[in-house]
C-alpha cells in the first residue's frame, strides 16, 4: 500500500522537479531581466594645453555605449560619477553625457544631456518589453563642461557608474 | 523524510529565480581629467595709446583717467598681477637737447590690494590680486599722470609689462 502510493508521488515531483529546474535554467538564462553594460568606445581622458580652453567644454564624441537588455519591466537608467581629489563643489556637473543616438524607438528621454554628480541622474526611462527580451544600444558623448571657478591642477580620475532599476 | 527533502529543494529553486528578478545591475566607466597651472592675461588700453596734455589745467593737475586699462585674467589657482615700466625713464622725442628725462614714476595706477594710486618703476609693483575664486575676472584700472611743469614738450615713450604670477 505504501509503496504503491510513493511511487506517483515520487514521480510526480520528479516531473515538477524537471519542470522547475527546466524554469529556473530559463531564468538563469534571461538573469538579469534588466541588465546594463557599458562599453568606452574612445578613452575618456581630457587634458587642457592653456587657460582658454577651460572656457570652452571638450568633447570626447562616441565615448560610450551602453546597451541594455530589458523583459518584464519598465527601467529606469540612472547615471553618477565619483571624482578622485576633487571636491563636490568644484566636480558637481562638470561632466555631461551627451545622446547622440539609440537603437530603441520607444525610450523616453527626457534632456539628451545631463549633467553628471554625485546623485544618480535619470538618463533614461525604457518601457518593458511583454514578449521577449530586448537589446538596446545607447550612444553618448562625453563633454566637460566650461570651468567657471578655479580649480586646483592636478590629475583627476574619475567614475561613472550606470544603474538599471525597475520603476 | 525524502518528501519533506523534495519540498525544501523545490522552495529554494522558487526563492532563488525570485531574487534574480528583483536586483538592479550597475556598470561603470572610467576616466581622467588632467589639469595643470593655467594662467592667461589680456590687456587692453581702453583710451588708446596716446595721452595727451592739451592745456595748462591738464599739467597743474595731472590727468586722472578712470578704466585706462582694461586687464582680463584667466587664472585656476590664486594669482597676482604686477605692473612695471620697461625703464626707469620715457624714451623721448623732444627739441630741447638738454631736456630732463621725464621718470616713469609720473604714470601711477590705482591697485585693488589697497586701493591707492602706485607710482610705476622700472621694477615690478603688485597691482592686482584674485578677491574671488572665479576663474575669468576682468579689472578696470584707473591711471594717473602728473608729470608738472618740469619737463619739456614732446613725445614720451615706455612700455608697461604686466605679469600674472601663481601664488
Amino acid at each position: 500500500m505504501t509503496a504503491s502510493y510513493c511511487l506517483p508521488v515520487r514521480q510526480f515531483l520528479l516531473l515538477l522537479m524537471c519542470a522547475l529546474w527546466f524554469h529556473n535554467s530559463q531564468a538563469q538564462d534571461d538573469a538579469p531581466f534588466n541588465k546594463v553594460t557599458v562599453s568606452v568606445l574612445n578613452p575618456m581622458h581630457f587634458s587642457y594645453s592653456n587657460a582658454m580652453e577651460l572656457l570652452q567644454p571638450k568633447v570626447i564624441h562616441n565615448a560610450l555605449e551602453l546597451a541594455v537588455k530589458i523583459k518584464q519591466e519598465n527601467t529606469g537608467v540612472y547615471a553618477q560619477v565619483n571624482y578622485s581629489g576633487l571636491s563636490e563643489d568644484l566636480a558637481s556637473n562638470l561632466l555631461s553625457l551627451r545622446l547622440t543616438s539609440k537603437t530603441s524607438p520607444d525610450a523616453v528621454v527626457s534632456n539628451t544631456t545631463v549633467p553628471l554628480s554625485a546623485v544618480p541622474a535619470l538618463v533614461f526611462m525604457q518601457p518593458r518589453s511583454i514578449r521577449e527580451t530586448k537589446h538596446y544600444s545607447f550612444y553618448y558623448d562625453l563633454i566637460l563642461n566650461p570651468v567657471t571657478t578655479m580649480i586646483p591642477p592636478g590629475n583627476y580620475s574619475f567614475s561613472i557608474n550606470f544603474t538599471i532599476t525597475a520603476e | 523524510m525524502k518528501f519533506v527533502l523534495t519540498i525544501v529543494l523545490i522552495l529554494t529553486g522558487l526563492a532563488g529565480a525570485t531574487q534574480q528578478a528583483s536586483q538592479s545591475y550597475n556598470a561603470t566607466a572610467t576616466g581622467s581629467i588632467y589639469i595643470p597651472t593655467l594662467q592667461s592675461i589680456n590687456i587692453d588700453l581702453l583710451h588708446g595709446e596716446t595721452i595727451q596734455f592739451a592745456n595748462a589745467e591738464a599739467y597743474d593737475k595731472g590727468q586722472l583717467l578712470p578704466a585706462f586699462i582694461r586687464a582680463t585674467v584667466i587664472s585656476n589657482v590664486p594669482y597676482l598681477v604686477s605692473v612695471m615700466a620697461s625703464g626707469p625713464v620715457f624714451s623721448a622725442t623732444v627739441a630741447d637737447p638738454e631736456a630732463l628725462p621725464m621718470p616713469v614714476s609720473i604714470i601711477s595706477m590705482r591697485d585693488n590690494i589697497n586701493n591707492q594710486f602706485v607710482n610705476l618703476s622700472a621694477n615690478s609693483k603688485p597691482l592686482l590680486i584674485n578677491k574671488t575664486n572665479q576663474l575669468r575676472s576682468v579689472y578696470t584700472i584707473d591711471a594717473n599722470f602728473n608729470p608738472g611743469w618740469t619737463y619739456s614738450g614732446g613725445q614720451y615713450n615706455t612700455t608697461l609689462i604686466f605679469t600674472l604670477t601663481a601664488q
